[in-house]
């Protein structure tokens, strides 16, 4: 085989998402020695990128869809995100040099095929840039200072340990790509997450804990990721990486159900269900269904309230009475899993796990 | 006296320069699925420099300075866990696209009738691929031919459209 020939199958299978480290380096290889090989590439990778932009699903990313939404008229129109494609000019012909395989029957089932196919891509890609446009609606309208209020109802599959008992009233305040937690139950607490990922949660009105991530057990874990709603967040990954299907909900809602594209990997998110008000673009319902290592759950969130956001209930200070004390990295793990434990009792000792080398200890 | 640029002027050059910026990213990526974490923060690193920009200055040399070297970063960044071409080739891939990258919005355009012109059959498997997001094994499923010859065939069709795009802006004069 010529090295030209091989290098047009391992770009193939480049541009495919389909190659392997020993492919790549070969790659590598053949374009470094070849400066039309590496034009080729560019050529391929640039080709590549433009269809992706104007056939594919993904958006514009975050920063131009907001503005985009607000109709910014320096935006021209090409930069719409393209996915609404008429297809014209096109001949019904089949070429039978290309698909000489085929017997008259063959290629009549195969026209019919298309036709079909075609049609119904075609409407797949309307349908799904009317999605689009209201899950991006959605994001516009819960990015305004307006609080939302949600209960939230968690239904936990055969595969999860019993060990886990939560609260059954949970409400979660959600502003923008910021959340707070209330858990009522035995003990009333709040909770909620910083930039960083850890989560800071109340003991009482004057004490406040932080974990950092690496120092969170699997129960703190997984009510983490249970409760967890950064909904611009979520309504970023369900544009970039999710499959959009809509269909009418009930009172003047629009349902959209987003489902993971095959090619994205490594997530727990196996479906969500969102119910759009059409008026108001609030998310009056949400279900994730999700898969995580030791156990699947479905959690859904209903809106119950609106209010203007206060941003001091985002942090642990906003739910606290002076004099109040958060205990965060200066304090050792072994002291905060102790004060958690006291709060909260025994069942609460793996929420924390002490690391080996823990600073302050 | 230079001025700083304002941000809505700023959000309109991020725009306009979307199709460009894909490109150079796509130029250095292994992964088609990695484009869009990468321009993301690319996009929101030039929000946050928006003040550096002087309004009235050429924004593609600015931005696209930026998003080299932020592209490049994020690669080193991922070589840990991905695959990734290496620096000397990076550097090469991105001068060559730089060359080409400067008449994409044409290319764009003559993209759009060559795509009007695939023979029904291309432009479905183009289709499947682009607009629908299949992997090239669902789309041997779904059309019932084997995996290799889908990945030949996309390629061909890749070589009609890159032609078709030549012709178009040879014809049209576009082309450097």
């Amino acid at each position: 085989m010529s090295s030209k020939t091989r290098f047009v199958e391992l770009m193939s299978r480049m541009l495919d998402d389909a190659i392997s480290d020993e492919e790549l380096a070969e790659l590598q290889t053949l374009a470094e020695a070849d400066p039309t090989l590496r034009s080729q590439l560019v050529d391929h990778l640039l080709l590549d990128s433009l269809l992706d932009e104007n056939l594919g699903q993904e958006p514009l990313t975050a920063l131009v869809d907001l503005i985009g939404e607000s109709s910014d008229p320096l935006i021209p129109t090409a930069q719409v995100p393209t996915s609404i494609r008429t297809h014209s000019g096109t001949s019904s012909t089949v070429p039978t040099r290309r698909w000489p395989w085929m017997s008259g029957w063959l290629m009549l089932a195969a026209s019919l095929l298309f036709v079909v196919s075609f049609f119904t891509l075609k409407g797949n890609r309307e349908a799904y840039a009317k999605a689009t446009q209201i899950v991006r609606a959605a994001m516009h309208t819960h990015a305004a200072p307006i609080e939302r209020i949600y209960v939230v109802d968690v239904k936990r599959g055969e595969t999860n340990d019993p060990r886990f008992e939560f609260p059954r009233n949970v409400r979660v305040a959600t502003q923008g790509d910021r959340f707070w937690v209330q858990m009522r139950g035995y003990r009333e607490w709040a909770w909620g997450r910083n930039e960083q990922g850890a989560i800071w949660m109340t003991l009482g009105p004057q004490r406040a804990v932080v974990v950092n991530p690496n120092e969170m057990g699997i129960p703190l874990r997984y009510i983490g990721d249970l409760y967890t709603l950064n909904l611009e967040t979520l309504l970023q990954t369900f544009l970039k990486h999710c499959r959009l299907e809509m269909s009418d909900g009930p009172a003047d809602s629009t349902i959209i159900v987003a489902t993971p594209r095959r090619q994205w990997s490594n997530r727990p998110l196996q479906r969500a269900t969102i119910e759009v008000d059409r008026e108001t673009k609030a998310i009056r319902k949400l279900v994730i269904e999700r898969e995580f290592e030791h156990a699947s759950s479905i959690s859904t969130f209903t809106l119950v309230d609106s209010r203007l956001a206060d941003d001091s209930l985002y942090g642990p200070e906003g739910h606290l009475s002076e004099p109040y004390r958060i205990f965060s990295n200066e304090t050792s793990a072994t002291r905060r899993r102790e004060l958690v434990t006291n709060w909260f009792g025994p069942t609460s000792d793996q929420w924390m796990k002490i690391l080996e080398n823990q600073p302050n200890e | 006296m230079m001025q700083n640029s304002n941000p809505s002027e700023i959000v309109g050059q991020i725009a306009r320069h979307q199709t460009r910026l894909r490109g150079l990213v796509r130029c250095l990526l292994v992964r088609s699925s990695d484009v869009e974490d990468v321009l993301q923060e690319i996009n929101s690193v030039l929000w946050e420099k928006a003040n550096e920009f002087q309004a009235g200055t050429d924004f593609w040399a600015w931005s696209s300075q930026i998003a080299r070297f932020k592209a490049l970063n994020h690669i080193r960044k991922y070589s840990r866990d991905r695959l990734v071409f290496d620096d000397k080739l990076l550097n090469e891939l991105a001068d060559l696209a730089y060359k080409r990258l400067s008449q994409l919005d044409h290319r764009r355009e003559a993209l759009e009738g060559c795509l009007n012109e695939l023979p029904p059959p291309q432009r479905q498997l183009i289709d499947l691929r682009y607009a629908g997001g299949h992997a090239i094994e669902a789309i041997a499923e779904i059309i019932g031919r084997p995996q290799a010859s889908i990945r030949q065939t996309l390629y061909r069709v890749r070589q009609a459209l890159l032609a078709c795009i030549e012709a178009k802006l040879q014809s049209e004069g576009g082309a450097t």
